[in-house]
Formats: C-alpha cells, structure tokens, sequence
C-alpha cells in the first residue's frame, strides 16, 4: 500500500533512526555506570522522581527503571534478569527472590499504601464509604492480582459484597475505568487517585485497610547506594509526595 | 516456529486435565469464547459478504476498502481504545445510547464489537479475492441463460467463491477467538460475562501457571482445528 516516494521517505527514515540507535548505544559503553532498578508498577511516577533526586547527587550513576506486576518482576530476577535490586508491591515477590538465594541481605520495608475508592471528579454519587458501592458500577481488581487481593479483603471485613461489572488485570486498568466516566466507582490505591487525573480518592476507614506493604531488597552490590537512598529522610517525602506512607 | 508451541504440550498439566477442565472458570471461559466468537463471525459474514462482493465489482467503492482493512495493521489494542471512545457509556454513540437504555461496556455485546472489529477485515479480503477469482465468462454465460441481477450473485458469483468464502469466515472465526487487545481495553473482564479464553490465560499466568497452560492448549487444538478444516483451502483465495 505504501508506493513510490512515500516508501523511499520512510525507508530513508527508518535507516536514520537505526543509525540514530547505533549511535545512542554506543554512547552508553563511555557514559555512567547502570544500575537496573526493578520496581512495581505501582511506583512508577514516584520512582521517576525518585531516579531524578538521585542521579542529581550521584552523576556517576544511571539509574534504569524496570517496571512491572511485582510477581513479573521477581519471575524475571529468578529467570536472570540482570537488576541491582528489586522494589516490590508486596512482601511474597521480593520473598520469591529470597528464597531463589538471590537476595543480598533481607528484605525492608520502605513504603505502605492504602487503599481508597476511586470516584469521578467532584464524587457526583457522594460516595462516602464502601457500602455506598452496592448499586453502582464498580470495576475493581481481579482476585489473581494484588490490588483485587486487597479489595476482596477490605470489602469482606466491611461486610460489603458487590457485583463489579469488570475486573481488571492491573490497578492502573482499574483507575482507567472510571477516569474514562465507563464505571461510576473503583477500589484501587491512594497513590493511584494522586497520579491519575480526572478521579478522586474517597478514604477507606484504618480498620478496613490490609497491610498494603512495600519491600526492597538489594540483588546487587551496584545498588546498595539507590537501597541507602531510598530509606532516607529525602526519599521518604518525595513517596510521600505521591501518596505513599512511611514504612 | 515449533519450539514454543513444543514447550507448551510438554508443559500441559496432563495429571490434573480432568478436574482442571471441569473447573467453572474454565468451561465457562470456553462457552462464552465459543459463543462470542461465533456470533461475531456470523455478522461478519453479514457485513463482509456484500462488502467483498462490491469492492471486487465496483471500482466507485474502492475508498472504503483502507476502512475495512485497517483493523488488519492497527494495534488491537489501539482498535479497544477506539472502540471505547464509540461505544463507552461517555462515547461518540455510547452516550445516546445510554440515554436509550443501552449500556455497552463490560457485556458480551462489548466482546462481539471487539471480534467483529478485528476479525472483518479478513472475511472483505477473502471475499474479494474470490470474487475476483470467478471467471467471468461464467457469469456471462449464466447471463445468457437469463440468471442476472441478485440471482447471479447468489445462483453462480458467490457458490464459485465458496471456498475462498468458507476460508476467510474459518479465519474470521479464529480470529474472534483468540482477540485479546481490544477485548481487554474496551470489554473489560468479568468472569462469565467478558472473560473469554484469552482473558482468562493472562489472568490466569498471574497465580495459576497450569490452569494458563491449559487454556493455551485448548486455543491451540481450536486454531488447529481451524486450519485442518481449511485444508487446501486457503491456497485457493491467493
């Protein structure tokens, strides 16, 4: 379907930008040391933060983001993916490296979340608490996943039982739903509803919330300075920044 | 090519097969795989039929041919997001049909959408081709014997493209079936309800690594069965 001169020009495109790659990936052989950082996908937008505050006093070191479900993740450690340390969404991944023999050291604890009901800008519905869910459309997480984990949790120990019209495969899948104005409510983290725009966050009450906990542990000893940092005073309130509690 | 699909009949929970088969989510991950992907092969063949015959036959209608192809190349799951920004509850057509009454998104009517979607293209291409194939003196001969009009299009055009017809609707079919992207991003997924096979083989992957296998496998023997099927056939609409 692509004729004539509009193939030439692509095709003159495409050899640029693989000339462009070339260049770029030899760049790197002189450039920083790297230090691969596999983190939840939840930490995203705060772990960019994060990379940028570090790199800034340690111009040595690049720091790269792998980002992913927390259980991919530790797959790909056990499997030899090459990371310096692995920051995890919950306590059973970075245990899997662990128990791989794979860990330097134990695992820390450096971040908690919460959960909170995800509503439409301005809560049209007034939703104040997860029984005001029953009647509506609700997207939550699937079971297999943690944040669905996490909600069958809160919402059994509220005595609440809902009929989801979806369940979606990541938190940020969940978010989507409503933030697209296709469900009129969620249950998905509290950094979720500061990171995406267009939702709100409604709070879930302290003795409905599961132990939401967030673990690193150093696989490398290129990223013990990235561990150190993470659990300093500086790094603590950039996470919190993006809705993250202390550890 | 070999060495994967190898990997996962070596990999199969043989052992546990009966009772995993048995096992509601499975089955009811087939039923309504099954189901959808039927249906939207059927109004594939309703749309796609007429299509291909009129971009084989009239050059007056070639503009819309890049319409109907496009699904082919574009990303599935770009084909979701473009099918939620239609059919979603605040959508370009989703909105009046709320309005009716008519709520799209997380039912089986989303999954049908998403198959039809992708899966069209392939039944306008084979359709085409074999219109094309048909000899012409036939038509002319049965236009002779006064067969003209719908009655040669049913009576001598479409049985001389059967085969090339049959190929691309058992290729459509295959299609619906294993759909992923654009069922994911626009239909969600509710057991029962949207969860077809391929949904349930990537939640599945996240806590239950045989029962993932498993219905990898079963995908597998239903797209073998597609092209054994089509045997011969698909050589005929190239």
């Amino acid at each position: 379907m692509i004729r004539g001169v509009g193939a030439r020009a692509l095709a003159g495109r495409l050899a640029s930008l693989l000339l462009a790659g070339a260049l770029l990936g030899g760049c790197g052989v002189v450039g920083p040391r790297q230090v691969v950082v596999s983190a939840a996908a939840s930490l995203t937008e705060s772990f960019d933060a994060l990379e940028e505050a570090f790199e800034a006093e340690h111009p040595d070191v690049d720091v790269v983001l792998n980002l992913g479900g927390s259980q991919v993740l530790a797959a790909q450690i056990v499997a030899g993916a090459p990371a310096a340390l692995l920051a995890s969404a919950d306590q059973r991944s970075t245990a899997t490296v662990v128990g791989a023999g794979l860990g330097l050291g134990d695992p820390v604890v450096f971040a908690r979340n919460r959960l909170v009901i995800i509503v439409p800008p301005g809560n049209p519905d007034g939703i104040a608490d997860l029984a005001d869910l029953v009647d509506l459309d609700v997207v939550l997480g699937a079971p297999e996943v943690p944040v669905g984990a996490y909600a069958e949790t809160a919402l059994s120990r509220a005595g609440v039982e809902l009929s989801p019209v979806s369940l979606e495969a990541d938190t940020r899948g969940v978010v989507a739903r409503v933030a697209q104005g296709d469900a009129d409510a969620a249950i998905a983290y509290a950094t979720d509803a500061v990171a995406i725009d267009g939702v709100d966050g409604v709070s879930i009450d302290d003795d409905l919330q599961p132990d939401i906990t967030y673990e690193m542990v150093l696989l490398h000893e290129d990223g013990a300075d990235f561990l150190e940092f993470l659990a300093s005073v500086e790094a603590r309130q950039i996470l919190g920044r993006f809705g993250f509690t202390g550890p | 090519m070999a060495a994967p699909l190898l990997a996962l009949v070596v990999s199969a929970p043989w052992g546990s097969l009966p009772s995993r088969l048995l096992d509601g989510s499975v089955t009811g991950a087939m039923v309504l795989s099954v189901v959808t992907a039927s249906v939207s092969t059927v109004l594939v063949a309703v749309v796609g039929v007429p299509l291909g015959w009129v971009l084989a036959r009239d050059p007056r209608w070639s503009w819309v041919r890049p319409l109907a192809l496009v699904p082919l190349v574009l990303p599935p799951v770009v084909g979701g997001v473009a099918l939620q920004l239609a059919w979603g509850r605040t959508g370009l057509l989703g909105g009046g049909l709320e309005a009716l009454g008519i709520v799209v998104p997380f039912t089986p009517l989303a999954v049908i959408l998403a198959q039809v979607f992708v899966a069209l293209p392939f039944c306008v291409l084979a359709v085409e081709t074999g219109v094309r194939g048909v000899d012409p003196r036939m038509e002319e001969m049965a236009g002779v014997y006064g067969i003209t009009g719908y009655q040669l299009v049913r009576r001598v055009t479409l049985p001389l493209a059967g085969p090339g017809i049959r190929a691309g609707l058992a290729v459509a079919w295959a299609r619906a079936l294993g759909e992923f992207g654009a069922t994911i991003t626009f239909a969600g997924n509710l057991p029962g309800r949207t969860q077809t096979m391929p949904l349930a083989t990537y939640l599945q992957l996240q806590t239950d690594l045989p029962s993932a296998v498993l219905l990898s496998m079963i995908l597998l023997a239903m797209s073998l069965a597609v092209l054994v099927a089509l045997r011969g056939r698909l050589g005929v609409t190239s």
